[in-house]
């Protein structure tokens, strides 16, 4: 649960939350401090992560763009996806929207619940509806179904609204405790590396900005 | 398949074809002896010099500027390290790519037919840091390069 | 689902092959994180490209390719309609085949 808020706060950040003055006034905080960072940074170069910094990184990404292995994932979720469940009915069903991409807008915070929801959840709430079992958070075809799924949402800006209801505003300050909470052998947070330190280097890897992070660069 | 060509060969040899069975697997080119079997002895060996010997029956390796590899210096994802390599030295028979600390030092050997030039491009696991090496063989001789790619666990990941 | 997935382009009198393959290149090296135990060798072996059913390269490997294997080649000449065959056969006794044309 921790991590879905984690991801609330990293993604919420960037949202254009209208009247909620604390994730707001944190993004455009953030924004500041890594324009002025990386003056020779465009706003949309943040979103290539580290391949905006770092020249080696960014060569090899573009040489396996050429042909990506992802490609094989994304093909296995296209073809879940459009696969009818035992009742006849399919994903599409649930995400009717599908076809714009909808990744952007996830995670959620959701008024019936009053949880967050992630689309990895979604997808879980879609199977049950239909009287599927779940798929385990670390089963192929989830993991497929997800990255097809991001796939649609290619070039599109992360989308998240965080409303102005306290349960909703405490999740986006739980994750963002996580985040700057220090933690593990190095002592460090997260935001040791993608706050403060960013663009340095850490033995030979180039460390992200948080601005522009996406779900595919969660750590393993 | 390769038993069936050895029954084959067997049974010319006994007919009384020795001379042209023979002559016929030595003058045919590499690249069309397109029935041998994975070369399981030179992916046997552990050790970067055993494997190169294997490779060249231990006759010298000729450093040329006429082979052009394109592989990042620091390896962002030691599992998934872009690799492409083209040469202009005439007549390629065959081109060898090895990492000489991964706990297998030889990755692949391409056999090539006249139809292809030396333009290749592959993807690369390396354990560690460690010189990648090229071998083109070009009329009987072993050309290489190398370069050294810097690998080492991920800051987050690990 | 086919295996092998096969992109072509005609160049300047040359034509680029390239392919991704579905395979796990496993060692034999690697632990289970599940259940601890040593994930058996499981890697392509030998790869196969054929222009119009004549062999024109082939590739001997082992597990230190990366899993699901991209290889790019360049052939001389071929024509629009010409047939592009790729095939694999791992150590576990798998094989697949593909063909394309080159469009």
């Amino acid at each position: 649960m921790t991590k879905l808020l984690f991801w609330l706060l990293v993604l919420g950040l960037f949202s254009a939350a209208p009247s909620t003055a604390t994730p707001l006034n944190d993004q455009r905080t953030l924004q500041q401090h890594f324009f002025t960072q990386f003056p020779t940074l465009s706003r949309q170069d943040f979103a290539n992560g580290v391949y905006a910094l770092d020249p080696d990184a960014k060569q090899s990404w573009l040489a396996i763009e050429q042909f990506p292995p992802y490609e094989i994932a994304i093909d296995r979720g296209k073809k879940n996806f459009f696969t009818p469940f035992k009742n006849g009915q399919r994903y599409q069903d649930c995400f009717v929207d599908y076809q714009q991409g909808i990744s952007q807008h996830y995670p959620y915070w959701d008024l019936k619940t009053k949880t967050v929801v992630t689309l990895s959840q979604a997808i879980n709430r879609c199977r049950q509806l239909n009287l599927e079992a779940p798929l385990k958070p670390t089963a192929g075809d989830l993991i497929a179904l997800t990255a097809y799924l991001a796939f649609l949402s290619r070039d599109q800006p992360i989308a998240i609204t965080i409303p102005p209801i306290p349960a909703a505003q405490a999740a986006y300050q739980q994750g963002k405790d996580y985040y700057h909470q220090r933690r593990g052998q190095l002592n460090f947070s997260c935001a040791s590396c993608h706050i403060q330190n960013a663009g340095k280097r850490l033995r030979t890897e180039t460390l992200s900005p948080l601005l522009g992070q996406q779900l595919a660069d969660i750590p393993t | 398949m390769m038993q069936t060509r050895r029954q084959f060969i067997k049974k010319t040899l006994t007919i009384g074809g020795a001379f042209w069975a023979s002559s016929w697997l030595i003058v045919k080119p590499l690249w069309a002896q397109t029935e041998t079997l994975w070369p399981i002895g030179l992916f046997a060996h552990s050790k970067y010099q055993a494997a190169l010997k294997g490779i060249t029956g231990g006759q010298a390796l000729i450093a040329s500027k006429d082979i052009t590899m394109t592989i990042p210096r620091i390896a962002e994802n030691g599992a998934l390290i872009p690799f492409t390599l083209s040469s202009t030295l005439e007549k390629a028979e065959r081109v060898f790519v090895l990492v000489k600390k991964n706990p297998v030092p030889l990755v692949a050997r391409f056999t090539l037919s006249p139809q292809v030039n030396t333009q290749l491009s592959a993807r690369l696991k390396m354990a560690e840091t460690s010189k990648v090496v090229s071998i083109v063989l070009a009329n009987g001789q072993y050309y290489y390069t190398d370069k050294t790619v810097k690998v080492t666990l991920g800051g987050c990941g690990g | 689902m086919s295996s092998i997935k096969i992109r072509t382009k005609r160049q300047q009198g040359t034509t680029q092959i390239r392919t991704l393959i579905a395979h796990p290149m496993e060692t034999g090296l690697n632990t289970d994180n599940q259940n601890q135990k040593t994930i058996a060798a499981h890697f392509i072996q030998t790869l196969t490209v054929r222009h119009n059913d004549k062999i024109i390269l082939t590739t001997d490997m082992g597990s230190g390719i990366s899993r699901n294997p991209y290889f790019s080649f360049e052939m001389k000449g071929g024509e629009p309609g010409d047939k592009i065959t790729i095939q694999w056969s791992d150590n576990q006794g798998n094989r697949d085949t593909q063909d394309a044309l080159i469009s």
